[in-house]
């Protein structure tokens, strides 16, 4: 693909919401997870006469956006040891669709460990395959669905241990 | 799926990126092409260099080969010259 400068920019301008949402769940911080996306998006352009085809430059940008994300966060440490602790309490018992909840789950995610993390980021945020998540994070497919597994155990238990009943 | 992973979809869904995002990117590019002029520049500067550097080696190569070819051709007829002698002597 040629790095058009038109072209280009309508590439960014629809794939900066991906880009940016995996570096912003991963890190929870935009001023990081906005530099995450201007570097991969750099990258891209970079790279841009490798580049075959529309799909295979949202393959690299997602690539590269985990892998910067997940050095983000070792640089910076930015481990978030916010756990259920931090949520706050609700005023009545939340549902399933209610935005208390959904900010709950999201802080859990964040206390994952880093790789676990950005598995269950993948597959929720972008609803990739398992073997899509192992071909963009490198590791074996029995590594990346047993992490998946482990990861939901363990976030299950503790939103049943703080919201019991309220999802299933 | 299940509630939980439905509301695991929720939780995680894309955010919308800052406004100036598209901008701010383009700006980076624009910035690093134009910090890619001078390097450009140099290597063809350094390439031409080189090509003018070969031009000149090769045209003492072919002196040199002139040269020695020249001196070759007079070994050649003094060899000749005295093996003649040595046959008309005999």
């Amino acid at each position: 693909m040629k790095a058009d400068g038109a072209k280009f920019a309508a590439l960014v301008r629809e794939r900066q919401g991906m880009v940016y949402s995996i570096a912003w769940n991963y890190l929870r911080n935009q001023a990081l997870a906005e530099e995450v996306a201007q570097e991969a998006f750099l990258e891209l352009h970079r790279r841009m006469a490798q580049i075959e085809s529309e799909a295979h430059a949202v393959h690299f940008l997602r690539r590269v956006a985990v892998h910067r994300a997940i050095d983000e966060g070792r640089r910076t440490r930015l481990q978030s040891r916010m756990g259920l602790e931090g949520v706050p309490e609700p005023a009545e018992r939340p549902r399933a669709g209610d935005p208390m909840l959904e900010a709950a789950l999201a802080r859990l995610v964040a206390t994952l460990p880093g790789r676990a993390r950005m598995i269950v980021i993948l597959r929720y945020q972008e609803d990739l395959e398992p073997t899509e998540i192992a071909l963009i994070l490198g590791i074996p497919l029995g590594t990346v669905k047993s992490s998946l597994h482990r990861a939901l155990s363990v976030l299950r238990k503790r939103m049943a241990r703080k919201w019991k009943g309220v999802l299933q | 799926m299940t509630d939980f992973e439905s509301g695991l979809r929720e939780a995680l869904r894309r955010r919308e990126p800052p406004r100036d995002l598209t901008n701010a990117v383009m700006a980076r590019v624009a910035v690093r092409r134009r910090s890619l002029w001078p390097a450009v520049a140099a290597v063809a500067l350094v390439t031409a260099a080189g090509v003018g550097e070969g031009l000149r080696a090769k045209r003492e190569l072919m002196f040199a080969v002139e040269l020695t070819s020249r001196k070759l051709g007079v070994a050649q007829a003094k060899v000749m010259e005295l093996s003649q002698r040595r046959i008309g002597r005999d």
